[in-house]
């Protein structure tokens, strides 16, 4: 029988010294980790809690940054007024995912680290440009999140990385937005989840930048940049996010499961990024 | 005046002793090796890696079985302790490894190497009747207990039907108006919180103690008797406390797998599933594929109807316990109507799937599924309306149903009435469409509540009372207190259930078949009537029963639900089931209340989410994550509407309430979305995919 080492560093340095062993793991707040040793997916011999390591945890704002330490919980996200004001989809990424038990555990880098496509907050973040700060014993790296996803359950991690922060640009004129659609039950993963933001131009009318991203529809979260294309220039009036929701149907790649037909979710994917736009404008 | 339950306290605690808590001195853990395919000969089963690990004491096969004893079951006997040259399902228990922890005990089953050979898999009930289908068992005839005969057909588990098909179709041919249609449901599980789990601890002189997740304790103990040819005497199932039942805990479980490996080792053998292995590994409720023939006169009256079920048994028939080995809830699906000429057959067939037993009412809500929704569909199509078709047609005081019997009272139309006359409490969110469905459902109570009881004298004035029955969740032993609390005038603090082990009271019937408050009722009537009398030196009074309906007896519901449709998208969502529902005398308002509110939910899961997936001889739904169970944030408004005033049966004039409410839902909220949406959706769980689709091609004839 293998034992299993459970450490409790206090410091990021710390953290990293510990994750030097090959099958060693970061545990944050457990629901991702869970999951996978259920389905014996990892059967580390070591495993490196993060819970104890306090410069991981919390929210802070700059005049022109938002950071959110790895370590910080769904529900302290969910919770925090400045995200709400600032990136209301995030916060609502962050308030839908499983249900109120597993938004007190689950940490926002394990989230991020465990790459299931049908994550609600990936596609929240993407869409208002965050950024990944990454650590390792060897140094450290910035990854844009839209760069971040390689495969299922595959990153640009390499084993003995850790994600320490993610940082939100803040931006004047931004409006955001996240929807997802779980027809089925509201613990459920989503069919898909649209998460949007637009940025409007100095006269406050004409969108100048666009980000449409979509969860549940691929192997890593998709970014539909023709329809991102097709808002740019354009007041958002109604048959240019229905010409851009339209768009979102050629870059989706969703499979048949029991969320759905890839049909369907390639349908679901383009109404609810028209919805997400239109909450966008609406905000 | 509802009393608090008598498991309330220790189950929101964490004091009560569930299965999986007890620990015997000695004990060891046992795991399963299970087979990775639907159909496949085992060519060889390499144990040498996995008895090597140390902590394992042995791991065993078919052939080590003690005394070559390896098939068993509720009624047939089909069900292999460990496989033996073949599998017939994916999860089939191969070998079992007894180790001195159950880590120990998982890993070495994860070393033992199976070779197979695949054979040709039957993945559905359509296909195990196709002529030239793989045979699933040779001859399942020759099993003990087994009804069906070499005539019935390839790959039949059983057939009961009820009336004349050619009168049937005679009068369907007469008919103003008919329907045709077939409805499907899915491979089901009854999502209760206690994983299943067993104890046995065999010892040299023949004696056996077992713990299981059991609700029969009686019938387990006759069981593992016969499997073992041990003294019945000498078998003693120990009281537990369950975690949550719905029909799933009536199967022998394990227990006859720790029973043999308890033998094998001379020590007490533990075993717990994982969630996952239960959902792989237990027994849930039939697939069915229901095809629907209803015709009515010009005036709408029904003038007959066809009901052919084929049901997806799965691998083994040995889960199902009624001497039909099949589902009666299949065969009373007409049972609220008077249809002159009505054929039912309902067909239960082999398949490579998990094998299926009793769910809550079992048949009950597939046949009301298809019954329901057919009946609507024919109200609409005719013109004469959804609900008239159902005032024009429900039985009447003195009518006799479908089968020939003419219950004490008749309610359907009131109960009907009751739940139309609902006020609307909930709006659709704008721009959604907004429908309402309607559903009847009516249940014997034909079931024969035996059982026995003793009452004890206890120090301070305490009464004591034994009682065979686990307490399962419903709150069986919490009626018992009730009616000695009212029958002798004392507090509940001063009586004290108790379930006792089976050697203690003479038999049981067990949990189930909505016979429980009947038979506790009659039984401690009874025992009071008795203490009553009893001399002062006597310190005890012991009564076991056998009847107490006083005439063929039915109580009915109805649902209305009330539902909105996003047509941008399908999404269904139910705003409000409403249930009413017939009753006479309440034992304990609070437990029958939540027997409505539970059934409703349970109902509702079924309507619109649970689904074992089964594709290819593989159920996919092998975690809670996949298995969708109803929470807190999916359940709809529930109203229920009590229509008072019925004639009940037993000392305290009763109905049954316990399976009332989880079988019309599924009807209720399909003719709800046809209301809304004009599509007919024939298949559940109704999808918002299906809606979506449905709604884009228009379907609705």
């Amino acid at each position: 029988m293998q034992s299993t080492e459970f450490m409790i560093p206090t410091s990021v340095s710390e953290a990293l010294d510990n994750i030097s062993r090959e099958d060693a793991i970061f545990l944050g707040g457990g629901t991702s980790t869970a999951l996978l040793y259920k389905t014996r997916m990892i059967e580390p011999s070591r495993v490196v809690w993060l819970g104890k390591v306090s410069e991981l945890k919390g929210i802070s704002t700059s005049a022109t940054t938002v950071r959110i330490g790895s370590t910080t919980t769904m529900a302290e996200i969910a919770a925090n007024r400045e995200i709400a004001r600032l990136f209301p989809g995030v916060s609502a990424a962050a308030g839908v995912i499983g249900n109120a038990r597993v938004r007190a555990m689950a940490t926002m880098g394990g989230a991020l680290a465990h790459a299931d496509p049908r994550q609600d907050l990936p596609p929240a973040l993407i869409a208002v440009g965050a950024t990944v700060s990454v650590n390792s014993s060897s140094g450290s790296r910035e990854i844009p999140l839209k760069e971040f996803y390689e495969g299922f359950l595959e990153t640009v991690l390499s084993p003995d990385e850790l994600v320490t922060e993610v940082s939100i640009p803040i931006r004047s004129n931004q409006r955001s937005s996240y929807l997802r659609y779980t027809p089925t039950s509201e613990g459920d993963y989503p069919t898909v989840g649209s998460g949007t933001s637009l940025i409007f131009g100095p006269d406050g009318k004409t969108i100048e930048a666009a980000t449409a991203v979509l969860c549940g529809v691929g192997t890593v979260p998709i970014l539909a940049d023709e329809a991102a294309r097709i808002l740019i220039g354009s007041s958002g009036d109604d048959t240019t996010l229905q010409r851009a929701a339209e768009a979102v149907r050629n870059a989706v790649d969703p499979q048949d499961d029991e969320r759905g037909t890839a049909d369907y979710k390639r349908e679901m994917a383009s109404v609810f990024t028209y919805r997400s736009l239109k909450s966008c404008l609406n905000s | 005046m509802s009393e608090r339950r008598i498991d309330a306290v220790a189950k929101a605690t964490g004091a009560a002793k569930y299965t999986a808590d007890v620990v015997l001195e000695g004990m060891t853990f046992a795991a399963v090796k299970r087979s990775d395919y639907p159909s496949a000969l085992i060519e060889d089963i390499d144990i040498s890696v996995a008895k090597e690990i140390e902590g394992v004491l042995g791991v065993f096969t078919s052939k080590d079985l003690p005394g070559g004893a390896n098939l068993y079951g509720r009624r047939v006997f089909d069900v292999p302790i460990l496989a033996e040259e073949r599998v017939r399902r994916v999860g089939d228990p191969i070998a079992a490894v007894v180790a001195t922890s159950r880590e120990i005990a998982e890993a070495a089953a994860e070393l033992i190497d199976v070779t197979y050979k695949e054979l040709p898999v039957v993945a559905t009930a359509r296909d195990a009747i196709k002529p030239g289908a793989p045979l699933i068992h040779e001859k399942p005839w020759e099993y003990k207990g087994a009804v069906v005969t070499p005539e019935m057909g390839i790959n039949i588990q059983s057939i009961d039907t009820h009336g004349s098909r050619e009168a049937a179709e005679a009068a369907l041919r007469g008919a103003a108006h008919i329907i045709d249609e077939t409805y499907i449901t899915p491979g089901d599980h009854q999502g209760y919180i206690e994983p299943q789990a067993c104890i046995a601890d065999y010892h040299p002189d023949g004696s056996l103690n077992v713990w299981n997740t059991n609700k029969s304790p009686y019938r387990l103990r006759d069981v593992l008797s016969a499997v073992f040819s041990l003294d019945p005497k000498k078998v003693e199932i120990m009281p537990t406390v369950l975690g949550g039942d719905f029909g799933g805990k009536g199967s022998p479980g394990d227990a006859p797998l720790c029973t043999a490996l308890s033998i094998l080792v001379g020590k007490p053998v533990k075993m717990v599933l994982r969630y996952s292995e239960d959902l792989l590994s237990t027994d849930g409720r039939h697939a069915s594929e229901i095809r629907v023939r209803l015709g009515v006169d010009k005036d709408g009256k029904l003038v007959g109807g066809i009901f052919e079920a084929l049901l997806d048994g799965g691998s083994y028939a040995g889960f199902k316990p009624v001497n039909t080995v099949n589902l009666h809830g299949i065969v009373d699906a007409a049972i609220a109507y008077r249809v002159p000429e009505f054929f039912v057959e309902s067909k239960i067939v082999y398949t490579n799937n998990q094998p299926k037993g009793h769910m809550r009412a079992p048949g009950s809500p597939q046949a009301a599924f298809a019954f329901e929704s057919a009946l609507d569909e024919l109200g609409r199509r005719s013109g004469i309306g959804a609900i008239k078709i159902r005032e024009l047609n429900l039985l009447s005081n003195g009518d006799a149903n479908p089968y020939g019997t003419v219950w004490l009272e008749n309610r359907g139309k009131e109960v009907l009435s009751l739940a139309l006359s609902q006020p609307r409490t909930q709006e659709a969110p704008k721009g959604w469409l907004y429908g309402e469905g309607i559903a009847i459902y009516a249940r014997s109570m034909a079931a024969v509540p035996k059982t026995s009881l003793r009452l004890r004298k206890g120090e301070n004035g305490k009464v004591i009372a034994e009682v065979p029955i686990p307490e399962n969740g419903a709150g069986g032993q919490t009626v018992v207190r009730e009616m000695i609390r009212s029958g002798l005038g004392i507090d509940s603090d001063k009586i004290e259930v108790k379930q006792v082990s089976t050697s203690l009271l003479p038999t049981d019937a067990g949990v189930g078949g909505s016979r429980v408050s009947l038979g506790v009722t009659v039984a401690v009537a009874n025992a009071i009537k008795l203490w009553k009398e009893m001399p002062a030196d006597q310190e005890l009074v012991e009564v076991t029963t056998s009847e107490g309906s006083d005439g063929p007896s039915g109580a009915y519901s109805a649902q209305l639900a009330r539902v909105a449709v996003d047509p941008a998208t399908g999404q269904l969502k139910v705003l409000e089931i409403v249930s009413a529902v017939d009753v006479a005398e309440i034992v304990n308002p609070k437990a029958h209340q939540m027997q409505i509110d539970g059934g409703t939910v349970m109902g509702y899961g079924f309507a619109v989410m649970e689904d074992l997936l089964e594709d290819g001889g593989q159920p996919w739904a092998l975690s809670m994550g996949e298995f969708k169970l109803p929470n807190v944030a999916d359940i709809p408004k529930l109203t229920t509407a009590l229509l008072r005033g019925g004639k009940g049966v037993g000392p305290n004039n009763i109905k049954a309430v316990g399976e009332l409410a989880n079988c019309p839902t599924g009807a209720a909220i399909a003719n709800a979305v046809e209301d809304a949406t004009g599509a007919r959706i024939r298949k559940l769980p109704v999808k918002a995919e299906a809606i979506y689709w449905a709604m884009k091609e228009g379907v609705s004839k």
